[in-house]
């Protein structure tokens, strides 16, 4: 059994916390005048994963389990989406449609999460891939209503308030998402919530008998990754405009799982990193070499595994940073001394 | 359908028990079994077929499949350190896997149905069965005896069983039992009954792409309901999954993955370590 949890508290709402989410958010909000459409999607793609992103990163950061199934919910919200906006024309209402993906994710996650959260390590894992499976053949065959492997195509575009919004709007709607969950997850990783999930994955049966409610803490820390999950999945279909069954193959989970361990799971930076890391890494090795996408992908991530293991990019730039700290230091103190 | 749950859960089940180690890539490995087995026998036979000959591919394919199991372990799988890293590691080999597929074979599914047509039909109970699912089943029922005679009457598979999850590695190497080696034949086993279980199947449902995932369902919700390390377990459980898909498949198609789910999800509320099986801690 994995003991190895770090213990380190995470800190509470720091000032370059602060500071970073502000810069960032600037930057992505001057950023479109200066780029062209496509990149923008593409930017606009990376923040709409970092939801999800969160998620994953959530469950594996506090409860050390590796959650596949992130794509379930994603699917949920498209396919709300889809139905609402696309084939049954009902509204479009980005107010509406948000607020209902979100209750209808936490239902389904919170019934699915009785089953997954019931063992731990491997089993969580293939459980999530076992229902993304099961979802996907759902999906496939009830073809009246889901449109079987042609999907849903002809998504509205969204309004917001009955203002019909056009792609620069959709773009910072999206950005206005994606910053919003990033604090509610930030401040969600500083309570005293996070910290009882990280006794749990430290010793399950030491933290049922010091009094935390287990299985309940679980089922909540999968209903909140499957939340942020659910709020992705509407957006994502708004930007493509097209849902299709392939949202709930396993390889688009483990995709999130990918993006994650890019970015690392011991920062909170990790998985924006990893989002917008990921996002690029397939933009770039699907137009250099399209057919190659998948063995690349996969090797990278194994690689990175094996050297690096959970680290992922923050980690190495934050070991960097420390050496150059120290470095720094010891170099003072040697001129100091000299001076003496 | 049942005599492929048997061995392809048993592929993973293997892994598990004896090695206590996760890994993903019998899936790929599987992929690789179907896919070679089709091409194979479409280029050595054509439209014809011979059963010694199907018998020597499917021979041919388990010994990669075991050369494959044993690179992976070898080159990759040995240095990783924990549970976590390994799942998330052979998950994206997987992935890795089956993006090499759909570039040697392309998405189109190939199939090799002849074992399958020309073998003939007997007749049971009224109804016409094909003589093919005699003999898979005829196969896995050997492969499993072989195995279960394996770990119980021989010395080898004392050895195996000291060094499994029901007894303690660091003792049984303290008593001389070389874990590198156990380790490796397991892995070697255990990529074997993959690549049998693709090759056994593929004449009845062809090679195409994406069955991976379908594949690692199976295996993984057998070893749900049924436990970990219990060969009798795997048999039944895959008795029950196989039966109760063949069913729901007349009755209500669009359930016919959901139903092992299902299953699953009820043995998580009843007992949590499976049907048979036992707590192990890994």
């Amino acid at each position: 059994m994995n003991r190895e949890v770090s213990m380190a508290i995470p800190s509470r709402g720091g000032n370059t916390t602060l500071i970073a989410t502000l810069l960032l958010t600037a930057i992505a909000v001057i950023i479109p005048f200066f780029i062209s459409g496509y990149q923008r999607t593409l930017i606009q793609k990376c923040l709409i994963w970092t939801p999800a992103t969160f998620g994953v990163y959530f469950l594996y950061s506090l409860l050390r389990q590796v959650h596949f199934g992130q794509s379930i919910f994603i699917g949920i919200g498209s396919y709300i989406t889809a139905f609402s906006a696309g084939k049954y024309a009902i509204t479009n209402e980005l107010m509406i449609l948000l607020p209902a993906a979100l209750v209808i994710s936490i239902v389904v996650a919170y019934i699915l999460g009785i089953f997954i959260t019931k063992r731990t390590g491997f089993y969580f894992a293939v459980m999530g891939i076992a229902v993304t499976m099961v979802f996907w053949s759902l999906v496939y065959k009830a073809r009246g209503i889901t449109g079987g492997s042609d999907g849903i195509s002809h998504i509205k575009n969204p309004s917001l308030f009955t203002i019909p919004l056009n792609d620069l709007a959709l773009y910072y709607f999206c950005l206005l998402v994606s910053v919003g969950m990033i604090v509610l997850m930030l401040r969600i990783l500083n309570s005293s919530f996070s910290l009882q999930l990280r006794a749990i994955a430290g010793d399950l049966e030491k933290a049922e008998s010091i009094g935390i409610p287990v299985n309940r803490m679980q089922r909540l820390a999968f209903t909140i990754a499957g939340v942020n999950a659910g709020v992705t999945g509407v957006l994502l279909a708004f930007s493509y405009n097209y849902v299709s069954p392939s949202t709930f193959e396993w390889g688009y989970g483990a995709n999130f799982v990918q993006s994650a361990i890019i970015g690392g799971v011991n920062s909170v930076a990790g998985p924006i990193v990893g989002a917008f890391g990921f996002i690029h890494l397939e933009f770039f090795i699907s137009t250099w070499f399209a057919d190659l996408w998948e063995i690349i992908i996969g090797l990278t991530i194994a690689i990175i595994v094996l050297t690096v293991g959970e680290e992922g990019v923050t980690g190495i730039a934050q070991a960097v940073l420390g050496k150059i700290k120290c470095k720094l230091r010891n170099q003072q103190e040697s001129t100091n001394k000299h001076v003496k | 359908m049942v005599s492929y749950i048997i061995i392809l859960s048993f592929s993973l089940n293997f892994i598990l028990y004896i090695s206590g180690r996760v890994s993903l890539t019998f899936a790929g490995i599987y992929l690789v079994g179907a896919y070679v087995t089709v091409s194979l026998s479409t280029f050595l036979l054509g439209k014809t077929f011979s059963f010694f000959a199907f018998l020597g591919i499917l021979l041919f394919v388990s010994l990669l499949g075991a050369a494959i199991a044993i690179g992976v372990y070898g080159g990759f799988e040995r240095y990783l350190k924990t549970d976590v890293h390994r799942m998330i590691a052979t998950s994206s080999l997987l992935m890795a896997f089956s993006g090499a597929i759909k570039l040697i074979w392309g998405t189109t599914p190939v199939t090799y149905s002849a074992p399958f047509l020309k073998m003939g039909t007997t007749e049971v109970l009224g109804n016409f069965v094909l003589n093919y699912y005699f003999f898979m089943f005829g196969f896995a029922l050997v492969l499993m005896l072989a195995l279960a005679f394996f770990l119980y009457r021989t010395s080898w598979g004392l050895r195996f069983r000291a060094s499994s999850l029901d007894g303690d590695r660091t003792m049984a190497q303290a008593y001389g039992v070389n874990q590198n080696i156990v380790t490796i034949i397991t892995f070697a086993i255990s990529g074997m009954l993959a690549s049998l279980a693709g090759g056994l199947y593929a004449p009845i449902a062809g090679a195409s792409y994406g069955i991976e995932g379908n594949a690692l369902l199976l295996a993984a919700l057998t070893i749900i309901i049924g436990g970990v390390g219990s060969i009798g377990g795997a048999v039944l459980t895959a008795f029950i999954i196989g039966i109760a898909r063949v069913v729901t498949a007349v009755e209500m198609p669009v359930l016919e993955l959901a139903i092992p789910f299902i299953i699953a999800s009820a043995t998580l509320m009843v007992r949590p370590f499976g049907l048979w099986g036992k707590e192990f801690k890994h």
